[in-house]
């Protein structure tokens, strides 16, 4: 059975089926919102208020269209919200990148930077970048969206997500500011787990 | 465990009651308020793009587009910017109301504006080329639709700097003199520097559009052109006569009847 047809089973009435999208779900929210809420003790509580807000608010779900984007548009917004109540990191009110149309960028793995390599990068940087273009490395990279689901998710042009995403590894690369050897990246993750 | 744990929480919340789920009703009625809001906003778009139309064209301001860069920036100026300022900020606002939608987020919020701008600038000219306003206007000529008077009557007194139209009194050497909105007699220097249509020669009874700075009762023309015959040159709202407003005023019917009924007596 799929997302949409448990998410249609939810909005007829059948309450326990909702337990089952929480199932197939809970992980994936954890780790997205632990990345993104890296540095919030009340991550945890975050996830938690995700699926209570997808449960209120499951009848505005279009059970045509995926469900996947829609929760996490879900915990996009609970997310920021969050980050603005606390106030630690500052929110751009207005981003530019939304403004004029930009090329879009292809799709593809970098030759330069190893994919596994990058991938702990961004793990062991994420307190480095802002929240803007954190999350879609975090969306791209750790939840395997494409820059369409991504574009829905946040709420921005395709070509923006493709912007964004570039300037996040330009910025990771400005703070190694050296090539990624094995030994950069055992240093980086011990840093980040002794932090943590 | 943990995991085990968080589901297990969310359900009992759910089914204590804790939390409620919106009904079907609570979502279309949010749905319908955003697409009345919208509507509204773009009709007031639609009405304020035309009601600029409108008001230039009511005041030949357009006439100014035709005299070249100083023409142009004299139009530009004499623009109702505080119009048109309300009208951007609904623009502003449209284009943040439909960002939730995702045929305005997948675009660059430059393009969303672009096409807001192109379908205001258009409709607006269509509005503005029915007798939509010009209905609105007689209304408001007759003591209907007070609400609206302020606004029309802004555009009647709107009066592009530089430009005066009339019709040619007298032919001089130099020039010749005019009848304006605002003047009976105005004399119209015309030099070499003056812009003209090419073997435009000004004759009496000529409806003309004259470009200049106006001093001493006379104009040194940057720019002439003559005007269709057909065009109506309006006296301005405080220089109309009493015998003037006595035509547009229509005899009430019981007045007429009181007058007869008098005239019988008097019989």
């Amino acid at each position: 059975m799929t997302d949409e047809d448990i998410a249609k089973k939810v909005q007829s009435g059948d309450i326990e089926a909702f337990g089952q999208l929480v199932e197939r779900y809970e992980a994936k929210m954890q780790r997205y919102i632990k990345r993104f809420l890296y540095s919030y003790e009340d991550a945890q509580d975050t996830v938690q208020d995700v699926f209570i807000k997808a449960y209120t608010n499951i009848q505005n779900f279009n059970a045509t269209r995926k469900f996947s984007p829609w929760l996490y548009r879900i915990a996009h917004n609970t997310s920021i919200n969050l980050i603005k109540k606390r106030g630690k990191e500052a929110l751009p009110f207005f981003d530019p990148d939304t403004l004029f149309p930009h090329p879009v960028a292809k799709q593809k793995t970098d030759d330069a930077w190893n994919e596994q390599e990058l991938r702990a990068a961004i793990d062991s940087c994420l307190d480095k970048l802002k929240p803007n273009y954190r999350e879609p490395l975090i969306l791209y990279y750790f939840e395997d969206m494409d820059y369409k689901s991504i574009s829905d998710v946040l709420h921005i042009p395709t070509s923006t997500v493709g912007v964004r995403i570039n300037r996040a590894k330009k910025k990771l690369r400005e703070i190694y500011n050296k090539p990624f050897t094995n030994a950069s990246l055992r240093e980086a993750r011990y840093e980040r787990r002794s932090n943590l | 465990m943990k995991n085990k744990d968080l589901k297990n929480n969310i359900m009992k919340t759910i089914k204590d009651g804790d939390v409620q789920m919106h009904s079907k009703q609570f979502f279309l009625g949010k749905a319908l308020l955003s697409i009345v809001g919208i509507t509204f906003i773009i009709l007031a778009i639609l009405f304020l793009g035309s009601f600029i139309v409108f008001m230039t064209s009511q005041s030949s301001a357009w006439e100014l587009t035709k005299f070249g860069t100083a023409g142009i920036i004299s139009f530009i100026t004499s623009l109702p910017w505080i119009i048109l300022g309300v009208g951007l900020l609904l623009i502003g606002m449209l284009a943040k109301l439909i960002q939730k939608y995702p045929f305005a987020y997948h675009k660059p919020i430059v393009a969303s504006i672009a096409i807001i701008v192109a379908v205001s600038v258009g409709g607006g000219y269509a509005v503005a080329q029915t007798s939509f306003h010009k209905n609105i206007n007689n209304h408001i000529e007759t003591g209907k639709l007070k609400a609206a008077a302020p606004l029309y009557k802004r555009a009647q007194k709107h009066n592009p700097k530089n430009l005066h139209a009339g019709i040619i009194s007298e032919i001089f050497e130099d020039g010749f003199t005019m009848k304006t909105r605002q003047y009976d007699s105005i004399h119209v220097i015309v030099s070499d520097d003056t812009k003209k249509p090419p073997q435009y020669e000004p004759a009496t009874e000529d409806k003309i559009s004259v470009f200049g700075k106006i001093k001493n009762e006379k104009i040194h023309a940057r720019g002439i052109k003559p005007i269709s015959k057909k065009r109506e040159i309006k006296k301005p709202r405080n220089q109309v006569k009493a015998s003037d407003k006595r035509e547009h005023i229509k005899p009430n019917p019981q007045d007429i009847r009181k007058k007869q009924h008098r005239i019988r007596k008097i019989r």
